[in-house]
């Protein structure tokens, strides 16, 4: 059991406001070691930051919270985080704001960021695939890098819009040709078995990380993470990634988006001979397929467990699982249906998982439902929320309502609405 | 500029006031909580120890929320500036308390960056003023242990380089302003006067009725005519140095005055450029009255 820690204490009420602790040791699963919180900075313009205090373990710790926590783990990876945050922005990693080591842990303090993986399940991923490959291409700066757990929840993106990596533990700096892995946890079902296999040699002979292997390493990692950005995630649980699950997940994007092919079966070619494309042509071949299909929405939102999913919002009503297939917006649909398709979106909404064009894309969305299907409220509704709450667009939400009173004109609850939201259309005006 | 230069300009030294917390034998008065004795880091702060907060704290708990991030006040010397913010609280008793944040930072009167570092300053000192008087509602024993300990703010310097700009005073033209005079020492909205400046940032009427209240005003900026307005003789127009042009023949020698004549020459301009100043403020204000009427 882990001793009380005071986070306040570590986190003085001069630099820091707003402190929200998310978990606290043994509060979301074994082998957590760190209180984890989100707070304000209250330097550089007053920063949203991301907080992680590492305790430092106890004299009579087990082996395994050693590893992780003890006293000299702690200053090595202080030295390395002080080391990192050094070269700013050089290294595709989230800013650093603060790293602090005391008798009680390590603090470490970094801005706050989008996380990638969110953005690959809501299905708002898709613009970023060529960033990830641009901004996480291990060989294209002169700081050379090795992040031995890439993956979608490891990255974020940064306010700036650049992709960087949020799991700083796992980041290390080249260490005379190889790197120092000291902690070596990674998702060996997500890489090929030609690759876990070389890895766990390394790993095994104790000499660290060789900087080929490194680099062979992170460039696959890096290429899943943006196929998974166009694809949607990956579901691996096997002993390391084979071609069939590549396939599988491949499989309703052939013929249909170019992209998707692409990635797949460059993820394909690696499994089966090893072979990568230089990162630079590769990303540039994503960017230019992303600009020649921007009119294309973000496919794949696969709604695994459908008890979430309510259709229709009534009470009771039985839950359909949705699964949607690449769409070409305007490509004609019949409202009910394209509601239920939507029905994710609304789910990404509220649980706050969208991003400002996919906000955007639901309430164009919304739109064409009401224009097909004037009678659907709800439709009606769920725009007027879109509008007011999260585009907070006084003009266009009184527009909407005023079309939607002609089609309800006895409905007090609608005209309620036009008259609030016409009091503060009016009052932005002023 | 060098780079340290730079450096040592995007720099700012924050210090906190309030009052409240059981840190010293008179904790009830407005006090510095950070740092708590005066610091010889930086020298200029000194000049606080002068004023009378009593009855500037008295005018500003009047205020609403709002009123109160309307004041400015920015004191200005040599080669740097000290900015004042104020922002409400209540003490452990529910009584309204008051917290003042104050950023001094260097300034090069030359560069172009100056009125944003003087803009960043004054948005620092807001930014924190709100925060901290957040922070010391109800007097906290967690801030106040804080405080104790020096903790609370471990290092007071803060870089201005991620702070937005104070959208709330145009500071590029009254920095323009204040370079044209000599002998302002600091520019402050009307409540805020006292606590160093002489420069009203307000209307004539306010400028005037502050002479009458408390004096020490010598000018006010004008926000019409973009420019001080000298109320007294203490503020007066710098006299722009003449360069001596370039020429390849010796000139001839000139029999010059001596100091004393060349002083007066130079005050003598200095009236007649006042003169000229307060004809040229009653025409306009003619105008103005003259502009209302016809309006009514």
């Amino acid at each position: 059991m882990a001793r009380k820690i005071d986070l306040a204490v570590h986190l003085p009420g001069g630099e820091w406001a707003d402190i929200q602790i998310v978990s606290v040791p043994g509060m979301m699963a074994q082998h957590n070691w760190a209180i984890l919180a989100r707070a304000r900075w209250l330097r550089g313009g007053g920063r949203a930051a991301f907080i992680k205090f590492i305790v430092k373990a106890d004299a009579g710790a087990g082996s395994s919270t050693n590893l992780h926590t003890a006293a000299p783990r702690l200053e090595h990876l202080r030295d390395r985080l002080t080391a990192i945050k050094g070269h700013g922005s050089t290294l595709p990693v989230v800013p650093i704001l603060v790293v602090e080591l005391d008798a009680e842990g390590l603090l470490v303090a970094m801005a706050e960021v989008r996380p990638l993986q969110s953005l690959i399940e809501s299905g708002g991923a898709r613009k970023y695939a060529a960033r990830v490959l641009f901004d996480l291409d291990p060989t294209a700066g002169h700081v050379p890098w090795l992040h031995f757990d890439l993956c979608g929840r490891n990255t974020g993106v940064a306010e700036d819009g650049r992709v960087v990596l949020i799991d700083l533990e796992s980041l290390y700096l080249d260490d005379a040709g190889d790197y120092d892995v000291t902690v070596p946890a990674w998702k060996p079902f997500r890489s090929p078995v030609h690759l876990v296999r070389d890895v766990q040699m390394a790993l095994a002979a104790g000499v660290g990380v060789p900087r080929a292997l490194a680099e062979r390493k992170t460039t696959f990692e890096v290429l899943l993470t943006a196929a998974e950005c166009v694809l949607g995630p990956l579901r691996s649980r096997g002993r390391a990634l084979d071609r069939v699950a590549v396939e599988v997940w491949l499989a309703p994007f052939i013929g249909v988006d170019p992209l998707a092919e692409l990635l797949g079966n460059t993820i394909l070619a690696f499994i089966d001979h090893g072979t990568l494309p230089r990162f630079a042509d590769l990303a540039a071949e994503v960017e230019r397929l992303l600009s020649h299909q921007e009119g294309t929405v973000a496919p794949v939102v696969v709604v695994e467990n459908a008890g979430t999913v309510p259709i229709g919002g009534v009470a009771g009503a039985p839950a359909i699982a949705v699964s949607v297939e690449p769409q070409v917006v305007g490509a004609p649909l019949v409202p009910s249906v394209e509601r239920q398709l939507l029905a994710p979106m609304g789910n990404a909404l509220r649980a706050g998982r969208l991003d400002w064009e996919g906000i955007r894309g639901y309430g164009t969305a919304l739109a064409r439902i009401v224009e097909i299907d004037r009678r659907d409220r709800e439709a009606w509704d769920e725009l007027v929320l879109v509008l007011v709450a999260y585009e907070k667009d006084a003009a266009r939400a009184l527009e909407v309502l005023n079309k939607a009173v002609v089609e309800f004109p006895d409905d007090p609850e609608m005209l309620r609405m036009r008259t609030i939201v016409a009091n503060w259309a009016m009052d932005k005006r002023r | 500029m060098n780079s340290e230069d730079v450096i040592r300009v995007n720099l700012a030294a924050v210090q906190v006031w309030g009052k409240g917390f059981r840190v010293s034998v008179d904790s009830e008065e407005f006090q510095p909580l950070v740092p708590r004795v005066n610091s010889a880091e930086v020298p200029i702060e000194g000049c606080l120890a002068r004023v009378a907060w009593g009855p500037i704290l008295e005018s500003l708990y009047n205020l609403n929320d709002r009123e109160l991030s309307l004041q400015r006040a920015v004191l200005i010397f040599d080669s740097d500036v000290l900015v004042i913010a104020f922002a409400r609280t209540e003490d452990r008793h529910g009584r309204p308390s008051m917290v003042m944040i104050t950023v001094t930072t260097s300034i090069d009167w030359n560069a172009p960056s100056l009125a944003s570092i003087v803009s960043r300053s004054v948005a620092l000192s807001m930014r924190l003023a709100r925060e901290y008087a957040r922070a010391f509602n109800g007097n906290p024993q967690t801030i106040e242990g804080q405080l104790t300990t020096g903790v609370f703010l471990r290092d007071r310097w803060f870089d201005l380089g991620g702070e937005q700009e104070d959208i709330g005073a145009d500071w590029g033209r009254i920095l323009s302003a204040v370079q044209k005079f000599r002998g302002i020492s600091g520019v402050a909205t009307a409540r805020l006067l006292s606590c160093g400046a002489n420069v009203l940032l307000g209307t004539r009427h306010e400028a005037e009725r502050a002479v009458l209240q408390n004096g020490g005003v010598d000018g006010f900026y004008d926000v019409r005519t973009r420019s001080i307005v000298p109320l007294t003789a203490r503020l007066s127009p710098w006299v722009p140095a003449i360069t001596k042009p370039e020429l390849e023949v010796a000139p001839p020698a000139l029999a010059m005055p001596d100091g004393g004549d060349a002083r007066r020459v130079v005050e003598s301009l200095d009236r007649i450029e006042q003169t000229l100043q307060l004809i040229a403020d009653a025409v306009l204000r003619l105008l103005h009255l003259k502009s209302g009427r016809r309006k009514k």
